[in-house]
């Protein structure tokens, strides 16, 4: 498979259960090595890991001992940002997912969409060139889910970031993305990528938005079939 | 348990009870249990109080538990530096773990009275060596539990850090180790726990006049068990005390756990 | 109906209490069960047994039991293990004092302990003990009682010095592992330990005082029920005893067996005349008397002990006959 991304873009990833959306975040995360082929950003091959690539879980991933401000602040403290300017991000960042007055609670005290917020706030701080999103409001219950588009959008219009965001979701997909790429059954190959010409703030049901919500649907189904055979 | 004040006061009042009855009749006697009419077994809770409350007069028993727990420290002491370290590194490494767990297996299961020869010839008749037989019934439990919760460390939390640069010296720090602290407080709860009843075992070979284990056969050779009883008694209460302080202490240092 | 569940439980009890009974009733003793120590203290009871005089005499088989000091052997005899015991005069009292029902029928030997130091060690008076680790036999025992109040008597208090609890065997090797810097133990021990390089006897126990050491005890159930028996055991004992001296190498061989240490150092043990036998109970009712005042001062005892009724002369007084 092959894909171009372009700075500053929301691209969306949709597929069939089972095609390996996830396995191919994990990869430019760095998390996991491709068998074959190679990946880019920027022109430097990615070997693993790293800060210029951040990644929100769908399972929020927040470290349990730490407080919403610390958890915010690790990725920070990993790069030895000083305290006041790394205290300083955090709090901007806390403003930003609206979760001022919590900074000293624990990952417990907080609903689903609190910590994923946290989770989003993590790692826009650490400001990464690419910010890697795995279903992150997959666990979130739809009126949340919806709010929480919409946070993202406006955090995101905030610093421009590239964002590359893995959905099981097409109505998600086409609220959210610049483009939407339509996977294939396993082995994943890109099937069709979707351009959503839309200004934002979006109208979920705006008829463009049908017409293309509709279009990624078809695409989309033949391949659930197939996959299912 | 909160509540419940009656069955509590009720079931330790009807044991109360039946230790007196059993004490003033002379029950095991007749029942052949004991063999001499005249011995004072079991002591009346009366003499009991009153053994606690002598000994308690004469500083004999506060020396006693002092005694005891300095020996109680240099133990757990001797086993929090070296166990959590150790349990650390052969959870982290698999070339440790696999040159170090076998031996520690096979030690493991070994009661630390056995070692109590070894420590005399080492150590001689020493406050170090009561305390290397705590240290040896504490030091498994603190190794097996810093391991376990090195081990368990939730990968995807390992992974969150890796996307922010984490290497791996900062992710051992970070991540791994803070993970790991319930189980190592765990660990370090049962093992003084396991410290405290070896306080008795370590104790009896008289490396000092004084100790709480020291006083359980000393007054059973003068057979004076109501002195017995109460330095039981005491055992009990101060193991008692020190793991429920122990508990509050953890509740609070890992406040930030979910609870069932 | 209801008388029926009435009685029953009652016919129960009953039982229950009559086999309590039943199997305290006497009527023939199966064996004599003998607790003895380790040392030349109690050859007399070597003797008999090696010889099997006790069987002879009373047509009853007996069996003995070492312990390695007073303390355990008298834990033992209150439990009901043993009939008869070989033991020092201030386990004896404690364990009598506290419940056990038995009395002292015979005397088995006086002083014939002593302090012995590390070869190294410069002793010139009781004062150097002070901050020295010195083993002895657990509490009580008759070394323990007799060292605590000589050093009373010497103005030191016996908390100055590191008083330490172990078997004699232990005593031999932390002596020469200088674990110890030394120890008051009965012999053969201290003759062993000097024939040995390990240590220097500086104090005979004779010296402290003139005191009484090991004695025989009999359970009061014998008394009681068996008296014929427990004459027969004086007389034995008394046997024994004669045969120390008229016998003197073959009381040491048969020491040896029983002790497995070698007769030169049992010889040099009896040369030293520390150990003094005399069965007569009568003469050691002062000393105990002594032994009972220095166990209440020691707080081992908490109250006076009529020292006359732990005493049975009439067996030995049968036997002198």
């Amino acid at each position: 498979m092959s894909l171009i991304v372009r700075e500053g873009e929301f691209l969306c990833l949709v597929g069939p259960s089972g095609c390996g959306k996830t396995t191919l975040l994990r990869l430019v995360a760095g998390l996991i090595k491709p068998t074959s082929g190679e990946i880019f950003l920027d022109g430097r091959k990615i070997e693993g890991p790293d800060r210029d690539r951040g990644f929100v879980f769908q399972e929020y991933a927040l470290f349990p001992w730490l407080t919403v401000k610390k958890n915010i602040e690790f990725g920070l403290e990993i790069s030895s940002i000083e305290r006041t300017k790394r205290e300083a991000i955090a709090q901007k960042y806390i403003d930003l997912v609206e979760l001022r007055g919590f900074e000293d609670r624990f990952p417990k005290e907080l609903s689903g969409g609190m910590k994923q917020r946290v989770g989003i706030a993590r790692a826009f701080a650490n400001d990464p060139k690419l910010l890697l999103m795995d279903e992150p409001f997959g666990s979130l219950d739809a009126q949340t889910r919806n709010l929480m588009q919409g946070e993202l959008l406006r955090i995101w219009e905030k610093e421009h970031k590239t964002v590359l965001f893995v959905t099981h979701s097409v109505d998600e997909a086409v609220y959210l993305a610049d483009r939407v790429v339509v996977l294939s059954a396993r082995p994943a190959k890109v099937k069709e990528v979707v351009k959503v010409g839309l200004a934002r703030p979006r109208v979920r049901t705006s008829p463009e938005a049908n017409r293309i919500r509709d279009m990624i649907l078809k695409s989309l189904g033949a391949e659930i079939e197939r996959a299912m055979k | 348990m909160a509540g419940f004040k009656i069955e509590k006061t009720l079931g330790v009042g009807v044991f109360l009870l039946v230790w007196e009855i059993t004490a003033r009749s002379k029950l095991l006697f007749h029942l052949g249990i004991i063999q001499m009419e005249k011995l004072a077994f079991p002591p009346t809770l009366s003499s009991v109080g009153e053994a606690f409350y002598l000994d308690l007069l004469n500083g004999t028993m506060v020396l006693s538990i002092g005694y005891s727990m300095i020996h109680l420290l240099i133990g757990l002491t001797g086993a929090v530096l070296l166990g959590i370290p150790l349990g650390i590194l052969i959870g982290w490494s698999k070339r440790a773990e696999c040159i170090i767990d076998p031996v520690v297996q096979i030690l493991r299961p070994i009661p630390p009275l056995a070692w109590i020869p070894i420590a005399i010839i080492m150590l001689g008749l020493t406050h170090q060596a009561a305390g290397s037989i705590i240290f040896i019934g504490a030091f498994f439990p603190i190794v097996v539990n810093s391991y376990s919760g090195v081990r368990g460390t939730d990968l995807r939390l390992v992974e969150v850090a890796k996307t922010f640069g984490a290497k791996d010296m900062q992710i051992l720090t970070r991540v791994v180790l803070p993970y790991a602290t319930p189980m190592v407080t765990a660990g370090i709860r049962i093992s003084l726990g396991v410290g405290w009843m070896c306080v008795v075992a370590a104790e009896m070979f008289g490396v000092s006049k004084y100790g709480l284990g020291w006083m359980v056969p000393y007054y059973s050779s003068i057979f004076m068990y109501n002195y017995v009883f109460a330095y039981m008694l005491t055992l009990g209460l101060i193991g008692y005390m020190m793991d429920t302080l122990f508990r509050r202490f953890e509740s609070w240092k890992l406040r930030w756990r979910e609870t069932i | 109906m209801k008388k029926i569940k009435l009685i029953l439980p009652i016919i129960v009890l009953a039982l229950l209490f009559a086999g309590v009974g039943c199997v305290e009733k006497p009527a023939e003793i199966k064996e004599v069960r003998v607790g003895y120590q380790p040392t030349t203290h109690q050859v007399a009871e070597f003797i008999a047994m090696e010889k099997g005089w006790f069987k002879q005499e009373t047509g009853i088989p007996f069996t003995d039991k070492v312990f390695i000091g007073g303390a355990p052997e008298m834990e033992a005899m209150m439990a009901g293990e043993l009939d008869i015991a070989y033991v020092g005069v201030a386990p004896a009292i404690n364990a009598i004092a506290k419940g056990l029902e038995a009395k002292i029928v015979a005397s088995a030997n006086n002083e014939g302990s002593a302090l012995v130091m590390r070869t190294d060690f410069n002793y010139s008076g009781p004062r150097d003990l002070v901050g020295k680790k010195i083993a002895t036999l657990p509490m009580p025992s008759v070394q323990d009682t007799v060292l605590r109040v000589w050093l009373l008597d010497n103005g030191i208090k016996p908390e100055d010095v590191d008083i330490k609890f172990m078997s004699g065997a232990d005593m031999l090797a932390s002596l020469s592992s200088g674990a110890i810097d030394g120890f008051i133990w009965a012999e053969p021990g201290p003759t062993q330990a000097e024939m040995t390089g390990i240590g220097r006897i500086v104090v005979n126990s004779s010296e402290m005082w003139l005191h009484p050491c090991c004695l025989l005890i009999v359970s009061d159930k014998l008394i009681k029920e068996n008296p014929d028996v427990v004459e027969k055991i004086v007389k034995v004992h008394v046997k024994a005893m004669d045969y120390i001296d008229t016998n003197r190498e073959e009381a040491i061989n048969i020491t040896a067996q029983k002790l497995k240490i070698s007769p030169e150092i049992l010889r040099k043990s009896f040369e030293s005349g520390r150990t003094k036998y005399n069965p007569d109970p009568k003469l050691i009712e002062t000393g105990t008397r002594r032994f009972a005042d220095d166990l209440l001062e020691l707080g081992v005892l908490t109250k006076p002990v009529n020292v006359s009724d732990l005493f049975d002369f009439t067996f030995y007084e049968k036997v002198k006959k």
